[in-house]
């Protein structure tokens, strides 16, 4: 049996639905771990202890009447500050929603999640309105990296990476638009799901950038990764049967990598005898692109907002924001015109190959007091270039289990990419090599010195 | 043209000339002679953002090419054109704001020049590369 805090989602719910643990007790336990831990690292912006308390009991109660709990039975998680959460102000990270009415219903997904019995414990900490890779807001503070907290945890889901890379919560919902699942799982050493475009119900779901937002989960393997998907996307797809066509990303994902990443992806090309070296067309464009649908949908969001009263919103948001609401049309409809191009480009290529891999990252989280990673041997910021591998890949809207590298040192990850709706593959995949000890998702030393 | 930017008023023929850099088209920018500029602007370096002080619908990013110390440099009998400005942005940019606008407009710009590449390598065949 895992430690309390590293006890994964299914774990917990075999332990709860064989009464070996009950419900409040386990959420119990992770609003204690939350409140010893979190004041280090900022993940957490609202715990939820009556609604918890009241959700695991009713979970207990199911139980004992013999009723099937669900497959989450009792097990705590959190939601990113965007999902609505029924009677608070759905914040998206922005201070000038704090008072906000509070939302009606819970969003879908959280819906989904409780009534396969998981227990809403906690709110987590975000860039504004999505908008970063590095989970450093004005508002509700930076969210520290749980292996070191001098780094960022990534963005702009990082307290929802954070809190369950701290053995706070066995997993989280967060949203990815350009990467903000995938960034923070790398940067925190964790499994994340970036869902086929549209795969998972976005009701709820404070928006960003349509054309490209998903939500999705994080956890501590891919079992549990694929258990919540499971749940959120309404039912489990049959794994696929035969062996996997597998290539490495070469060219633009094999450039400006760190010593450390390099070394990780030749060994684990080794390891599975991946075709190497295979390249994307035009992948700068995409990104390219990526970054301009990016600012014309979230400049044109946030316009009235920014028209209003431009300096409630956090600095850093509010002038890429101000940029982005001047992008003329005509550069969004270059963005989407080139966009189909590179879809029909990457689908002939997926037609040969089952599933692509390549950096989540460039390396290991950058340090928050040095928020800059090389890009062409010249510093760039953090916040908007962590996404230099993920955009390319959300821009066409392809699923991608982000996970963690089994290397000593800070956490490093990968992107397992393959065809629209293929998420199965993906999580068998990633499974076996998690099997086979190429991916791990390793614990936080966080708090190992106190009893929680 | 895609990227051409809105007619946005004008003082007529006699003023100062500077010159706009729209988001990813130039264009120059007249100032009604005697009105001084913008002290504030002048911290901001070559190519930086303002509100003008203008009305609404007035000028984002700018070129100038005048000496920062020497605000009579402006002076200079060039021709004016109408000033122009992005289509979308309306209301004026917060000084605070200016600095940051600025070079995420850059950033933008820079993009968006990396995608129109894209055209000339797909039909020169340089995406198969």
């Amino acid at each position: 049996m895992s430690d309390r805090h590293e006890r994964g989602v299914l774990e917990t719910a075999a332990m709860v639905r064989s009464g070996a643990l009950s419900a409040v007790d386990a959420v119990r336990q992770a609003i204690a771990r939350i409140e010893a831990i979190d004041p280090e690292i900022s993940a957490v912006t609202r715990i939820l202890a009556d609604r918890a308390l009241a959700e695991a009991a009713a979970v207990d109660a199911r139980i004992a009447r013999g009723e099937d709990p669900g497959p989450l039975a009792g097990v705590p998680y959190g939601v990113k500050d965007l999902f609505d959460v029924a009677g608070l102000p759905t914040t998206a990270g922005a201070g000038m929603r704090r008072d906000v009415a509070p939302a009606d219903a819970d969003a879908e997904a959280v819906r989904r999640v409780q009534a396969a019995g998981a227990v809403l414990v906690a709110t987590l900490n975000m860039d504004e309105y999505a908008y970063g890779f590095v989970t450093d807001n004005a508002h509700w503070g930076i969210t520290r990296n749980p292996h070191d907290r001098a780094r960022f945890a990534g963005g702009s889901s990082g307290g929802s990476a954070a809190a369950v890379a701290a053995g706070m919560l066995p997993f989280t919902l967060g949203s990815d638009t350009n990467g903000s699942i995938r960034i923070p799982a790398a940067l925190c050493g964790l499994f994340g799901l970036k869902p086929t475009h549209e795969g998972l119900p976005m009701e709820g779901a404070f928006p960003f950038v349509d054309s490209l937002d998903d939500i999705g989960p994080f956890a501590r393997s891919a079992a549990d990764l694929a258990a919540v998907h499971a749940v959120l996307a309404g039912g489990a797809a049959p794994a696929p049967a035969g062996a996997d066509r597998v290539a490495r990303l070469g060219g633009w994902f094999a450039r400006n990598l760190s010593p450390e990443m390099e070394t990780a992806l030749d060994r684990l090309d080794q390891a599975i005898g991946a075709t190497t070296g295979l390249e994307l067309p035009l992948v700068e464009q995409a990104r390219s692109a990526a970054f301009l649908m990016t600012a014309y949908e979230g400049g044109a969001l946030h316009r009235d907002a920014l028209a209003k009263d431009a300096m409630a919103f956090d600095p850093a948001t509010r002038d890429r924001l101000l940029a982005g609401a001047a992008v003329p049309r005509a550069a969004y409809d270059e963005a989407l015109a080139f966009r189909d191009w590179f879809r029909a480009r990457v689908a002939a290529l997926l037609e040969r190959y089952d599933i692509l891999i390549a950096p989540s990252a460039y390396g290991p989280a950058p340090l928050i007091d040095d928020p800059v990673i090389p890009i062409d041997g010249k510093p760039a910021p953090a916040r908007a270039n962590l996404g230099l591998y993920t955009q390319p890949i959300s821009f066409i809207g392809l699923p991608v289990v982000a996970a963690p590298l089994a290397a000593s040192g800070l956490p490093l990850g990968i992107q397992i990419i393959g065809r629209p709706g293929d998420e199965a593959r993906l999580f068998t995949f990633a499974e076996r090599l998690e099997a086979e000890g190429l991916l791990a998702s390793s614990p936080s030393s966080l708090g190992e010195d106190r009893a929680a | 043209m895609a990227d051409q930017w809105r007619v946005a008023g004008g003082d007529g023929a006699d003023g100062l000339i500077g010159t706009v850099s729209g988001l990813f088209a130039k264009r120059r920018f007249h100032r009604p002679r005697g009105e001084p500029p913008n002290m504030a602007f002048y911290g901001l370096g070559r190519f930086q953002s303002c509100a003008y002080g203008l009305p609404a619908r007035s000028l984002i990013c700018m070129e100038w090419h005048m000496s920062p110390t020497d605000p009579a440099s402006f002076h200079e009998g060039k021709s004016p054109v109408p000033v122009s400005i992005p289509e979308a942005l309306d209301f004026p940019i917060p000084a605070a704001c200016e600095a940051g606008f600025a070079s995420n407009v850059r950033l933008l710009e820079q993009h968006w020049t990396v995608l129109r590449k894209a055209r000339d390598l797909i039909a020169s065949g340089a995406d198969r590369a």
